[in-house]
């Protein structure tokens, strides 16, 4: 009975370890689809407004944004890309925000590095999530004045990322904060999945600046 | 055709300007001011006359969907965003369009008419009680109660109230334009009072003793068949009323 009662437990366990692997796999797969489509189309819309002045900034913002697009329908489906993609990938992305919010205060986005081997590599869409968090937070809570600073280094095989950003309190906003929380926890437990034990983050708030530190070993 | 007012709250730049740009082109719109934020648009939207409402949901501070839920009596809204999974709670709050980004200057248009249409069936007729008339050189107020029927003569429309006749220099079509959603017209050269209405006889309306001819066409036609089925359900309605009062 009690025999019984250990293999039936063990077998449980089994499958229940099953189940939790593909939930991680589905998990994973889920956690990997940040870029939201109305963003793809408000900066299509922002093209489109360029379009109709004959902006001669156009043909630019198109390249970004195919790259962007590229990014998102080939490259994130593989498990790891080349690091230079995916910063490459970062630059567009925060281009094309630039335009969007051109006129409500300061992006800047500044990269160190030394040439990058093809060699490196990183899951895709790991540290855009950050980014775009600190976007929604700052033009999501204050109307002007935003200061946002992305600074990423790479040196080998590890980066460094701090983003940071300035905000505004407001209980009217409760809900989009809650929402911006998930999307920093998915991009956390992505984090903890993929890279235990090799990367440091540091989530920290002084006074009306949001900061994030990540520290990552990518091998 | 009155100017409509208009407000924009975008919080992306170049939206806004798109736009102010199609504003600027519509001839009978008229820009007060473009927001960021719905919390900066209040003061506005309270103490100005607004006709319509551009308004985006990704919004710092309030989204689009929370402030328009907020307002007692927000203007006429047309929803602009890149979300289209927003568009049943928008048509839930009552908006008159929503625009996915990008939109065409002609989809954008389309919007507007709607709205020129609502306005014209119902703000600026709906609580009418007269109009002006002008016939040689003067100028002359009629109530609508009284008018029982307009006939056409011509250039000209004939106004035929309770106890007088008015000549007024304006065509029929102009004419039922100018009047309340109560008046019909049943035929190529008749208006007649809807609230005055007798009795139908055959494709005959019974105003004060007068008989005015229902024309075919205007019983087939679209808008027509609607109002002639109106005439018919309030005929019901009526005598529904009485054989409820004659049970009583």
């Amino acid at each position: 009975m009690s025999i019984k009662f250990v293999f039936d437990n063990f077998y449980q366990m089994q499958k229940l370890e099953k189940i939790e692997q593909n939930k991680l796999r589905n998990e994973l797969k889920f956690l990997k689809s940040q870029i939201q489509p109305h963003i793809l189309f408000n900066s299509l819309n922002n093209l489109y407004h360029f379009a109709l002045e004959k902006s001669d900034k156009l043909p630019d913002l198109i390249l970004k944004l195919s790259n962007v697009l590229r990014y998102v329908v080939y490259d994130a489906a593989e498990e790891k890309v080349p690091l230079n993609k995916e910063l490459s990938f970062i630059k567009d992305f925060v281009d094309l925000q630039k335009v969007q919010y051109s006129g409500r205060g300061t992006i800047l986005y500044k990269l160190q590095k030394e040439p990058v081997s093809e060699s490196v590599k990183i899951a895709p869409f790991l540290l855009i999530p950050f980014i775009e968090n600190s976007f929604k937070h700052s033009f999501g809570t204050k109307i002007k004045g935003i200061e946002l600073i992305i600074d990423i280094t790479i040196k080998g095989h590890s980066i460094s990322m701090q983003i940071e950003n300035n905000f505004e309190e407001n209980k009217l906003i409760e809900n989009e904060l809650i929402q911006g929380g998930i999307g920093l926890q998915n991009a956390q437990k992505r984090l903890e999945i993929l890279y235990p034990n090799q990367h440091k983050l540091k989530i920290s708030v002084i006074d009306d600046k949001y900061i994030v530190h990540l520290n990552l070993n990518t091998i | 055709m009155d100017m409509l007012t208009c407000v924009v709250i975008e919080d992306q730049i170049p939206a806004q300007e798109i736009l102010k740009n199609f504003i600027d082109q519509t001839p009978q719109l008229q820009l007060l001011d473009s927001f960021i934020s719905p919390l900066e648009a209040m003061k506005i939207l309270d103490n100005l006359d607004v006709d319509i409402l551009f308004l985006d949901i990704d919004l710092p501070k309030l989204t689009g969907i929370e402030f328009l839920r907020s307002m007692r009596f927000p203007p006429k809204t047309i929803i602009t965003t890149a979300f289209s999974e927003y568009a049943l709670e928008g048509y839930e709050l009552d908006v008159v369009d929503y625009l996915l980004k990008p939109f065409s200057f002609e989809r954008f248009l389309k919007s507007i008419s709607k709205i020129q249409k609502e306005k014209t069936n119902c703000n600026s007729n709906f609580n009418k009680e007269s109009i002006f008339v002008k016939d040689k050189g003067q100028i002359k107020k009629i109530d609508l109660r009284k008018i029982l029927c307009i006939e056409s003569k011509g250039d000209f429309c004939i106004i035929i109230t309770d106890s007088d006749r008015e000549i007024a220099n304006i065509s029929l079509r102009k004419m039922i334009n100018a009047l309340g959603p109560n008046f019909i017209r049943c035929h190529k050269s008749h208006i007649i009072n809807n609230a005055l209405i007798e009795k139908i006889v055959g494709i005959q309306i019974v105003i004060n003793d007068r008989k005015i001819p229902i024309g075919r066409t205007f019983v087939t036609a679209p808008d027509i068949a609607r109002q002639y089925l109106q005439i018919i359900f309030c005929i019901y309605e009526h005598e529904d009323y009485q054989k409820r009062h004659e049970k009583v």
